[in-house]
C-alpha cells in the first residue's frame, strides 16, 4: 500500500492525475474553503487567548509551544496538497496531549521525589519556610494600626502601643518605627484621665472606649484608608517589617498581616537569596539546599533539616534503587507479585474454563431455548463492573452477608477480612463477572470451526473428551490466544475490582515498612503510596513502581505473542 | 502563483478573523477579590457570613464549593501550579501537617487580643511546628451518654460502671475504633503521640509502659466490659433508650437518633429527663482526654494570595457573630468562647462542650495516617480477646509504626 488513498479494488484503473489530484485534495468548492477558514479561525481565536494568558503568567515555553503548534495547523490546512496531513493532524495532537504528554511525565516523575515532602519548587518551598521564618515575641508590644499619608502620598502605619499608650509611624523605606511623642502624651492624657475626648491639634485619635484610644493621624501624616488600595499594596504593606533595631534584621521586628494589629517578631531564619541559604538566628547555623530536596545543614545529606517542607528535585535510580533495595519493602513486595501472579492467572484460566464448557454446552444442537440461556448468560457482563462489586461485598459481609446468613446457614466466614477467604472472595467474584466475556468469545470462535471436522473426527472413532482436546481447543486458541494475554493483561492491573471489594486489606497488624494488605495486587500497593500511604504520599516512588508493571506486562505479553505464533504453526 | 496568492489571502483572513474573534482577556484584576474554597457541604453554614463581611469591606469574594474528601489534595496540586485559592475553608484540622509540609499553607498570626477570644485547644489543634497555620471555626468531640432511669448519676471513674453497662462507639471486631477507645487509653497515660508546647511530635507516646497497661487492661476486661464488637449503630441508639445499656460513648451525631429513635424503638427521648451526657470518666487514673476534631480556616501560601483580605475574612469567620451562625444553622460547637457562651444555652452542645473540656486535638501530623490501622486492628484483637499475648501484640504494633513513620 504505498498510498492508503489509493486503496480498493478499481486500483489499477485510477490514473495518475486522479491519484495526484486525490492526494492534493481536488479543487477547493468556495463554501468547503469558507468552513475551513472559520473552523481555523475559532481554532486560532482560542489558541491566541491561550496564549494571552499564558504570556500574562510568564510561561514561555508553553506560549511557544501553543504559537508553533498554531503555526503549524494553519500551514497544513491552508496549503494545497498533503492530504494525508490533513486526516492525521487532529489525531496526532490529541495523541500528543493525552497520551504522550502523560506517558512522559510519569515516565519523568518516576526519577523525581515529587510526593507530600516535595510537592513544589524550591521557589514554593522557599517562601513557605520564609513565612514560617519568624515567631511572635510573647509579651511583646503588639500596636493597634491605622493607615496614614505621608506629605509625599505613600502609605505609612500609625501604630499604637494599647498598654502604655505610646505612638509611632513606620517608616517604611529605612524598615523602622519613629516615636510621635505629640501623639503618645495625648494618648497617655486619654488614659490617665479617664477622659474619652479625642483629637489635639497635634494628634488626632479615635475613643476606643475603656479609657483606651488610638492615633489615626498625625502632623504630616493624614488618615489614610484601606479600600481603595490595589492587592499589590496590600501585600506590600502586609510584607513590611519595621525592626526595633534597624541595625539589627536578626532581631525583633514589628509586622502586620491584617493591617489591623502588629505584633512583634522575633526573627528566626535569615533568607540569603544570593547565596540561597538560610541562618538559624539561635545558633548560626547556616542551612543550604541538600540534593535530596530539603535545606540541610551546611547542605550535608544527613544534616538536620530547617524544615520538613521541601521541593521537587531529580533523583536518578533512587526510587528504582528503594524497589529493589529497600528492606521494609521487600517481604510485602515479593508477597504482592507472587498474589498478582496467582490472581490474574487463576482469573484467566477460571473464567476461560467457564465460559468455555458453558459455550460447548450451549453449542450443542440439541439444546433448547439456547438464545435465552444465552442472553442470561451474558447479564454480569452488562452491568458495570463497580456495581457488581458492590453488591458481592454485601453478599460477602461477614455478619450480616447473604452468603454466610442464607447459604451457609449462619456461618461467620470472615469473606472479606481474613487473608484465604478474602482471596478465594475476589477470584470468585472476578469469576463471575468474567466468565460472559469467555462464554462469548469461545462461543464465537467454536462455531467459527467447521462441522466437517468433528464430524470426520467421529468417524475416525475419536471420543468427545478428544474431539475437544485434539482438534477444538488448538484451533479455537489460535484465535483466542490474544485475547486471553489480554485479558491478563487486564486482571494484572484490575485496580476496581480488588478496591472495591477488599481496598487491598485484610491488613496484617505487624507487618513492618509499608502496608501490604492480604489482597493487595500490584497496582493497589501503588495506588496506595502514591495517595494514601503511611508517610505521606510519593508519588515518584509510585511512579517508577508503574514503570516496572508497564515493563512486566509488556515482557509477558511479547513472550505470550511469540509462543501464539507457534500455535498457529501447528495448524 | 494563483495558488499562492489565494493561499496568503487565506492565511491573512484566517489570523485576521481569529485575532477578531479572540476576546480580549481580562486585565488581571488587581483590586482586591478572594477566592475561597469551602467543602461543598457545608458551603451554605458559610455564605452568609462571607457575604456580610464581603459587603462591609467591599472585597469580591467567590465561595467556590470543593468535595471535602478530595479538597485536600487538589489544594497541593493547584497551590503550586498558580490556581489556588486565598483561602481554605470548613477544612479539616488534622490536615495542618500534611498541607504546611507541602508549602501551600504559610502562618496565620493572630494578634493575643484575636487569639484569648477562641478556645484554646481548637487553636492549638491548627498548630504545627511551633506555627499557627490555621484558625479553628467550630469543634466536635465525644462525651459519656447516660440513660438517666438507670443510671441518674454521672460516673466518676471508669471502676463505677459494672460489665455489660458500657458500650464505646461501635467498635468493629476487625478494624476496632481507636477513635472512640481513646479517652480511656489516654486515662492510662499513654497519648498517641508526645506533644509540646509547638504541638504534636511524630514520636509515639503509647509505646512505653503506660501503653502497655492499657494493653493489659483492655485484654483484663475484654468484651464483657467494653460491650460486643460490632453490636451496631441500631441496637446502640435502642439500647441507650431502653436502658439496657447504661453508657454509651458517642458523639453529638448520634443525638438525633437517640432523641427519636429508629425502626426498632420509636419512643421520643429528652435530654436531662430520659438521657444525658457527661464527661468521660477516668478509667486508668489519669485524666481521659477524648479527641477533638476542629474545622477551620487556612490561608494559601502562593505569590497571588491577598494577605491582608484574606486574614481579616478569617478572623471576621472565628468572631463571635459566625460562631453563632454556625450553631444557628448547623448546631456546631463554636470555637468562639462568646458565640459558645451563647450556644451553650443548648442543652446538648452545652453538655457535649462541657464534656469536652478536657479533648485534646487529634494529631495533626502527616505521620497520623500512618497510625489509625494498625492500632485499630490491634485494640480489636485485642478486646475480642483473639489475642494470646497482648503485651506482645502491642509491641508489635508500636514497632511497625515506628518504622512506617520513619519510612
Amino acid at each position: 500500500m504505498t498510498n492508503p488513498f489509493a486503496g480498493g479494488p478499481d486500483r489499477s484503473n485510477i490514473n495518475r492525475k486522479s491519484v495526484k489530484q486525490l492526494y492534493d485534495g481536488g479543487t477547493p468548492s468556495l463554501r468547503g474553503t469558507i468552513i475551513k477558514i472559520a473552523l481555523l479561525a475559532i481554532l486560532d481565536a482560542v489558541t491566541i487567548f491561550v496564549t494571552f494568558i499564558l504570556f500574562m503568567r510568564h510561561l514561555w515555553l508553553a506560549v511557544g509551544i501553543a504559537v508553533v503548534a498554531m503555526l503549524i495547523i494553519n500551514w497544513l490546512y491552508l496549503r494545497r496538497g498533503g492530504l494525508p496531513a490533513k486526516y492525521l493532524a487532529p489525531g496526532v495532537v490529541l495523541l500528543i496531549a493525552f497520551q504522550i504528554y502523560v506517558l512522559f511525565f510519569s515516565a519523568y516523575t518516576a526519577f523525581t521525589n515529587y510526593g507530600s515532602f516535595h510537592n513544589g519548587d524550591q521557589k514554593l518551598a522557599v517562601s513557605a519556610i520564609r513565612a514560617a521564618g519568624y515567631g511572635v515575641v510573647d509579651g511583646a508590644p503588639q500596636y493597634d494600626v491605622h493607615l496614614v499619608k505621608t506629605e509625599k502620598g505613600s502609605i505609612e502605619f500609625l501604630l499604637t502601643d494599647p498598654v502604655n499608650g505610646k505612638v509611632f509611624v513606620g517608616d517604611s523605606a529605612n524598615e523602622k518605627l519613629v516615636e510621635i511623642p505629640a501623639c503618645s502624651t495625648a494618648i497617655a492624657d486619654i488614659i490617665k484621665n479617664n477622659s474619652t475626648s479625642v483629637s489635639t491639634a497635634d494628634c488626632e485619635t479615635v475613643s476606643l472606649g475603656d479609657n483606651l484610644a488610638d492615633a489615626v493621624s498625625a502632623p504630616g501624616y493624614a488618615a489614610a484608608e484601606q479600600k481603595g488600595l490595589s492587592k499589590a499594596k496590600l501585600n506590600t504593606l502586609a510584607a513590611t517589617r519595621l525592626y526595633v533595631d534597624p541595625a539589627n534584621h536578626e532581631g525583633q521586628f514589628v509586622k502586620t498581616d491584617d493591617l489591623m494589629v502588629a505584633i512583634t517578631y522575633q526573627t528566626e531564619l535569615v533568607w540569603d537569596a544570593k547565596n540561597i541559604t538560610f541562618t538559624r538566628v539561635t545558633d548560626g547555623v547556616v542551612f543550604k539546599a541538600a540534593e535530596d530536596g530539603y535545606f540541610r545543614a551546611e547542605g550535608k545529606a544527613d544534616g538536620e533539616k530547617v524544615s520538613d517542607i521541601g521541593w521537587r528535585v531529580e533523583v536518578g535510580f533512587k526510587n528504582f534503587q528503594t524497589i529493589f533495595t529497600d528492606k521494609n519493602l521487600r517481604a510485602p513486595l515479593l508477597k504482592i507479585i507472587s498474589w498478582t501472579f496467582i490472581f490474574a492467572g487463576s482469573s484467566v484460566l477460571t473464567t476461560f474454563i467457564a465460559g468455555l464448557a458453558i459455550a460447548l454446552l450451549f453449542n450443542d444442537e440439541r439444546m433448547k431455548f439456547k438464545r435465552v440461556y444465552r442472553s442470561l448468560m451474558i447479564l454480569p457482563y452488562a452491568f458495570p463492573a463497580f456495581l457488581s462489586a458492590y453488591v458481592w461485598r454485601g453478599l460477602l459481609n461477614t455478619d450480616q452477608g447473604f452468603i454466610n446468613n442464607v447459604i451457609l446457614g449462619g456461618n461467620h466466614i470472615p469473606w472479606l477480612t481474613e487473608e484465604l477467604p478474602a482471596r478465594s472472595a475476589i477470584l470468585l467474584v472476578n469469576l463471575w463477572l468474567g466468565f460472559p466475556y469467555m462464554f462469548l468469545i469461545t462461543t464465537g470462535a467454536l462455531q467459527a470451526i467447521p462441522a466437517e471436522l468433528t464430524e470426520s473426527a467421529t468417524i475416525d472413532g475419536a471420543t468427545p473428551w478428544q474431539i475437544l482436546r485434539q482438534i477444538k481447543l488448538p484451533l479455537l486458541l489460535v484465535s483466542i490466544a490474544p485475547l486471553l494475554i489480554s485479558s491478563f493483561a487486564f486482571n494484572f492491573n484490575n485496580f476496581t475490582l480488588i478496591y472495591l471489594l477488599t481496598k487491598g486489606g485484610p491488613m496484617d497488624s505487624a507487618t513492618s515498612g509499608y502496608d501490604a494488605g492480604g489482597t493487595d495486587i500490584l497496582i493497589t500497593f501503588v495506588y496506595k503510596i502514591a495517595f494514601s500511604g503511611g508517610h505521606g504520599q510519593d508519588y515518584g516512588l509510585a511512579s517508577a513502581f508503574s514503570i516496572l508493571i508497564f515493563i512486566v506486562v509488556a515482557t509477558f505479553s511479547l513472550v505470550s505473542f511469540r509462543r501464539t505464533r507457534t500455535l498457529e504453526d501447528v495448524n | 502563483m494563483k495558488i499562492r496568492k489565494s493561499s496568503i489571502a487565506a492565511a491573512v483572513a484566517t489570523l485576521a478573523a481569529g485575532a477578531m474573534l479572540a476576546v480580549s482577556t481580562p486585565a488581571i484584576a488587581d483590586t482586591p477579590n478572594l477566592l475561597v474554597w469551602v467543602d461543598s457541604a457545608r458551603k451554605a453554614d458559610f455564605s452568609g457570613p462571607v457575604a456580610d463581611w464581603a459587603k462591609a469591606n467591599g472585597v469580591t469574594v467567590t465561595l467556590t464549593g470543593k468535595d471535602f474528601g478530595t479538597v485536600r489534595d487538589a489544594l497541593k496540586t493547584a497551590v503550586p501550579a498558580g490556581t489556588g485559592p486565598d483561602l481554605l475553608i470548613a477544612a479539616a484540622h488534622d490536615w495542618t501537617g500534611n498541607l504546611a509540609a507541602a508549602g501551600v499553607l504559610r502562618p496565620v498570626t493572630l494578634s493575643a487580643a484575636t487569639s484569648s477570644t477562641l478556645a484554646s485547644n481548637a487553636l492549638q489543634a491548627f498548630l504545627f511546628n511551633g506555627k499557627q497555620y490555621g484558625v479553628p471555626f467550630y469543634t466536635e468531640n465525644i462525651a459519656l451518654v447516660r440513660n438517666l432511669k438507670k443510671a441518674p448519676k454521672a460516673p466518676t471513674t471508669g471502676a463505677q460502671i459494672k460489665n455489660g453497662e458500657l458500650l464505646i462507639g461501635t467498635y468493629g471486631a476487625v478494624g476496632g475504633d481507636p477513635y472512640h477507645f481513646y479517652p480511656v487509653q489516654s486515662s492510662f497515660g499513654a497519648p498517641v503521640f508526645d506533644s509540646t508546647s509547638k504541638g504534636w511530635t511524630s514520636t509515639l507516646g503509647m509505646d512505653g509502659k503506660e501503653g502497655l497497661t492499657f494493653a493489659k487492661y483492655l485484654a483484663t476486661k475484654g468484651q464483657a466490659f467494653f460491650g460486643k464488637a460490632d453490636f451496631g449503630w441500631d441496637n446502640a441508639i435502642c439500647g441507650i433508650k431502653n436502658g439496657t445499656l447504661k453508657y454509651w460513648i458517642t458523639g453529638p451525631w448520634a443525638v438525633s437518633s437517640i432523641e427519636n429513635g429508629n425502626s426498632k424503638c420509636t419512643a421520643k427521648s429528652v435530654i436531662n429527663k430520659d438521657y444525658a451526657v457527661s464527661a468521660i470518666p477516668s478509667f486508668g487514673g489519669q485524666t481521659a482526654r477524648q479527641f477533638m476534631g476542629a474545622k477551620g480556616g487556612f490561608i494559601t501560601n502562593s505569590p497571588s494570595t491577598d494577605v491582608v483580605n484574606a486574614t481579616q475574612l478569617l478572623t471576621y469567620l472565628a468572631g463571635k457573630e459566625a460562631g453563632i451562625n454556625y450553631f444557628n444553622l448547623d448546631n456546631f460547637t463554636p470555637a468562639n468562647k462568646a458565640a459558645l457562651a451563647v450556644a451553650s444555652s443548648d442543652p446538648v452542645l452545652g453538655a457535649f462542650a462541657a464534656a469536652g473540656k478536657n479533648a485534646v486535638p487529634m494529631p495533626n501530623i502527616v505521620a497520623m495516617d500512618s497510625v489509625w490501622d494498625k492500632w485499630g486492628k490491634t485494640e480489636a484483637k485485642i478486646v475480642t480477646g483473639k489475642s494470646t499475648n497482648p503485651s506482645a501484640d502491642w509491641t508489635a504494633m508500636t514497632t511497625a509504626i515506628t518504622a512506617l513513620i520513619k519510612g
